[in-house]
C-alpha cells in the first residue's frame, strides 16, 4: 500500500497591521478638524452662566485679567494693550478686515465691571456688532 | 552552467508608518486645544442716532448691580436667585419689555453676568447694559440718576 505524505501548508501567523496607519491618518484628520490651535493662553477664572451659546471660532479676544491687565488677539498675534488708542487701533483693524466679525470678552470673574464696560464701550464706538462673553457652565439656579 | 538568481521583491517598507502617525496623534493631542469655547452673546447697540432706540428706564425692567455684587429690580431689593422669576413674570405680559442691567463701575464682573444669565433665561430678549455716556444722557433728560 502506497503511503502518501500528507502536505501541511503552514501559515505563519501574523496580526494585519496594513491598514494601521489608515486608520491613524484618518484619526490625525480628526484632529486636525475639530481642533483649533488656542491663540489665547491666558488662564482667566471665567464666571459662570447656565445660558450659553457656541462662540464664533474666529472671534478676536480681548482678555482682561484679575491684575487688570488688557490683552487683545486677532487669531494670529496677542498684544498687552497700552493705551485707549492701542485698543482702538486693534478694533479698527480687526473690522476693517471684516465688519461682521465678533468679539469675545474673555474677563475674569473678579475685575471691576468698569473694564469690561471700557472695552464694551470702545467695541460699541468702533461699530463692533456682536460680544461675546466667555463663561464657564454651571447648573441652574433654584428660586426661594 | 547557470547560476540561479534570488530576485528580493521590491517592496517599500511601511512598518514605521503607523508609529510616525500615531506620534502625529500624540503631538496635535498635545498642541490644540478642543473649541468648546461657550458664552453669553450680547449685540452692540448701533451707534448711529437714527437707529437708536432710547429706553427710559421707567419703561424698563431697571436691574440695577450694586458694587457689593447685590441685586435692585425697580429700586426694590431682589435676590438673584427670585431675580429671574420676577423678570420672567414681566416678560410673559410683554415680551418686548426691555431689560436695562446698569451695573455699578465698582461691581464684579461675574454679578453682571449673572443678571445678565437670568435675564436671558427668563426670555428677555432687550437686554441693555448702559455705559456712562447712556447714565448721563438719562440725567440730561431728567430720568433717574443713580
Amino acid at each position: 500500500m502506497l503511503r502518501l505524505r500528507r502536505r501541511v501548508h503552514r501559515i505563519a501567523p501574523t496580526i494585519p497591521t496594513a491598514s494601521m496607519a489608515d486608520i491613524a491618518f484618518l484619526l490625525i484628520i480628526f484632529f486636525l478638524v475639530t481642533t483649533v490651535f488656542s491663540t489665547d493662553q491666558t488662564v482667566v477664572d471665567l464666571p459662570t452662566s447656565v445660558n450659553r451659546e457656541d462662540v464664533y471660532r474666529n472671534s478676536a479676544i480681548i482678555t482682561i485679567t484679575v491684575d487688570r491687565v488688557i490683552k487683545v488677539t486677532d487669531g494670529e498675534h496677542s498684544e498687552t494693550v497700552q493705551t485707549v488708542e492701542h485698543l482702538d487701533r486693534f478694533i479698527a483693524d480687526v473690522l476693517r478686515r471684516n465688519p461682521d466679525r465678533p468679539f469675545i470678552v474673555k474677563a475674569d470673574r473678579a475685575v471691576p465691571y468698569q473694564l469690561v464696560e471700557f472695552a464694551l464701550e470702545r467695541l460699541r464706538l468702533s461699530r463692533a456688532r456682536t460680544v461675546y462673553f466667555l463663561t464657564e457652565g454651571r447648573p441652574p439656579r433654584r428660586p426661594s | 552552467m547557470r547560476v540561479p538568481r534570488r530576485k528580493i521583491p521590491s517592496e517599500i517598507p511601511t512598518a514605521s508608518m503607523a508609529d510616525i502617525a500615531f506620534l502625529l496623534i500624540i503631538f496635535f493631542m498635545l498642541t490644540a486645544a478642543f473649541a468648546a469655547i461657550k458664552g453669553l452673546s450680547f449685540g452692540l447697540p448701533p451707534e448711529d442716532p437714527k437707529l437708536m432706540v432710547h429706553v427710559r428706564p421707567e419703561q424698563a425692567l431697571y436691574v440695577k448691580v450694586l458694587a457689593d455684587g447685590q441685586y435692585r429690580l425697580n429700586d426694590q431689593p431682589i435676590r438673584i436667585e427670585d431675580l429671574g422669576p420676577a423678570i420672567k413674570g414681566k416678560i410673559e405680559q410683554n415680551k418686548n419689555t426691555p431689560v436695562i442691567i446698569d451695573t455699578d463701575p465698582e461691581a464684579p464682573f461675574e454679578a453682571m453676568i449673572a443678571a445678565f444669565d437670568e435675564a436671558k433665561l427668563a426670555g428677555a430678549t432687550r437686554i441693555s447694559l448702559p455705559t456712562p455716556a447712556d447714565r448721563l444722557r438719562w440725567q440730561m433728560l431728567g430720568g433717574r440718576a443713580r
